[in-house]
């Protein structure tokens, strides 16, 4: 597999300012990276995870350099709970979750220190199987950090992402997710809190390749000072898919010199389909903050409060993590 | 208590919204304001209370003495002004109980007293739950996440039982209420008036005011108070309107 993804990030090559998929990252940032010469080996697997025709150098880059690709395997109807943390500067993780297996997955920051790692999760969701997924990125400053997680879900099929990103360093997170099968679902929901000269980058796509397939986008940033975020979404629904359902919000709340970009993709093959989406961005509701104040609250602690209630919407209490996202939002005083 | 004075104030764009407001609130008293939409109703509120939307050109607020034009809102708010919004907002994350605990220990802050303890504080909330017959929904969600109108007006007074304020104006209370919560909510208002207080209720209906008699009513137009009266004036204004009222032409 690593000779193949040698082969194609040969063919495709690193990311370039002008790739649009790359447009808002700082693709400078990676051009220190020379790709490894691809091998004289074996036979390997082809096309194995996609790789072949993989247009994603965030797909390629740590099955490239080398990454040892661990495989955990859930069995049928089972429930299991992970954490995954230490992981090397380039590494690859593959989760089989089996017919009607739950997993729960926390995906805690690398806390590699090198100045650029790279990452790769993949996530095969066989039929009835369900994911609930808790990513928090916290890479620090001065360092560069890409994850491409890579999602297929068969019929029935259940995944609820819940991304938190709390970084000081550059970071690019890649999903992309396939609901192969009907009536498969996907919620992603994403948070970024940002400060400094922190520099997020959520880049998203959801391929709607069944009949009633459902997905749900709910991203929010709350950004200060010189931080930065970009969120390109797209949903593509395919042309034999009816009744596809599709919803897309993203709100931001910029202060100081923060900048966010937000880039909503609908590519819609199919007549029969509902795909929405929406996105805001502004300072604090003068409203809000009054009604807040009015009750003997300074405007300090009412925009304390506004901005904890920015950022605890983004994931209900009924959500399985929402308290240990809770206890993460409390620790960064929100 | 307070004394509103020749107060003049406009939009930011200088558009003139209250023309000279004179009123004069003392402890005990309940004022009702009445008049036609667009007349200032809540304009008056908001001035008093120090919304940024607006800005006062002449006149002062004096409660007890103390011209309280220059403090920022939440200054006004611990001195001891409180308003029922008449559309609440809703905050969701933010516990609706931790939220008035937060108030209640900015209030006691400004006051120099120490944050309320536990036991008090929940002795107060359970006693002004009671009163308005409120039940365990409005401890465990966020503030008024998810509340109907009637429930939203219900919680401000919730607040303002929790915040004993020295001057509470209650605008457009009762809009949205059923005829039970109406009864509650007036239940609610009347326990909290007493000698300590003084309360402006602005309203379009006279039913709020069978529940909740007025020792004055005043009649709001183009900026300014145009007729005041005794309770009696509710039951005129309800069966003539306002286009009668002398002194108020255009």
């Amino acid at each position: 597999m690593k000779n193949l993804a040698r082969k194609r990030l040969l063919e495709i090559g690193l990311p370039l300012p002008r790739n649009d998929d790359w447009m808002y990252f700082p693709v400078s940032k990676l051009s220190s990276l020379e790709i490894p010469a691809v091998e004289n080996s074996s036979v390997e697997n082809k096309n194995a995870l996609g790789i072949e025709t993989e247009s994603n150098a965030a797909a390629l880059l740590p099955i490239a350099f080398g990454a040892y690709s661990k495989i955990t395997t859930i069995a049928p109807n089972e429930t299991e709970h992970g954490i995954l943390k230490n992981r090397d500067e380039f590494s690859h993780s593959i989760f089989k979750v089996s017919t009607g297996a739950k997993l729960y997955l926390e995906i805690l920051g690398n806390k590699s220190e090198r100045k650029i790692s790279c990452e790769r999760i993949d996530l095969e969701l066989e039929t009835d199987a369900e994911v609930f997924l808790f990513f928090h990125e916290q890479i620090s400053e001065e360092t560069t950090h890409l994850t491409h997680i890579r999602i297929t879900l068969a019929q029935n099929a259940k995944l609820h992402s819940n991304m938190l990103f709390t970084g000081k360093g550059i970071s690019r997170t890649s999903s992309e997710i396939f609901l192969n099968g009907s009536s498969s679902f996907a919620d992603y929901r994403s948070l970024a809190i940002l400060t400094d000269k922190a520099s997020e980058h959520s880049h998203l796509k959801i391929h709607h390749n069944a009949r009633e397939t459902k997905s749900t986008q709910f991203a929010r940033h709350f950004l200060s000072n010189s931080s930065y975020a970009s969120y390109d979404g797209s949903v593509l629904a395919g042309e034999n898919c009816p009744q596809v359902n599709s919803s897309q919000l993203i709100n931001t709340i910029l202060q100081d010199n923060a900048k966010v970009s937000v880039k909503p993709n609908l590519k819609i093959y199919h007549d029969e389909v509902e795909c929405s989406h929406g996105c805001t961005c502004g300072s604090f509701d003068e409203e809000e903050l009054f009604y807040l104040q009015s009750r003997g609250l300074t405007e300090e602690k009412a925009k304390k409060i506004l901005t904890r209630s920015f950022a605890r919407e983004v994931f209900p209490d009924s959500l399985p993590y929402s308290k240990r996202i809770s206890e993460e939002l409390s620790k960064l005083g929100f | 208590m307070l004394s509103i004075k020749n107060l003049h104030a406009t939009l930011e764009d200088n558009t003139p919204i209250l023309n000279g407001v004179n009123l004069e609130i003392k402890s005990g008293e309940v004022h009702a304001i009445m008049g036609p939409n667009g007349a200032g109703k809540s304009t008056l509120s908001k001035v008093i209370s120090g919304h940024p939307s607006y800005q006062i050109t002449q006149g002062e607020i004096l409660l007890q003495g103390k011209n309280i034009a220059e403090l920022d809102i939440a200054a006004r708010a611990n001195a001891g002004i409180f308003i029922s919004m008449q559309y609440p907002i809703e905050i969701p994350g933010v516990n609706n109980i931790e939220f008035l605990r937060m108030a209640l220990d900015s209030k006691r802050a400004s006051q120099g007293l120490e944050k309320i303890s536990d036991s008090d504080f929940n002795s107060l909330i359970e006693k002004s739950m009671e009163l308005l017959e409120m039940d365990n929904r409005y401890t465990e969600r966020g503030v008024n996440e998810g509340f109907s109108g009637g429930e939203k007006k219900r919680n401000e007074i919730l607040q303002m039982a929790v915040l004993q304020p020295k001057i509470a104006f209650l605008d457009e209370t009762d809009s949205g209420l059923d005829i039970d919560a109406l009864r509650i909510v007036s239940k609610g208002i009347n326990a909290l008036r007493n000698q300590e207080r003084g309360i402006i209720l602005v309203t379009h209906y006279k039913r709020l005011l069978d529940y909740v008699k007025p020792d004055y009513i005043h009649v709001l137009r183009r900026g300014k108070i145009v007729l005041s009266g005794g309770a009696e004036l509710a039951d005129e204004l309800e069966a003539k309107g306002y286009d009668w009222i002398p002194g108020d032409e255009e």
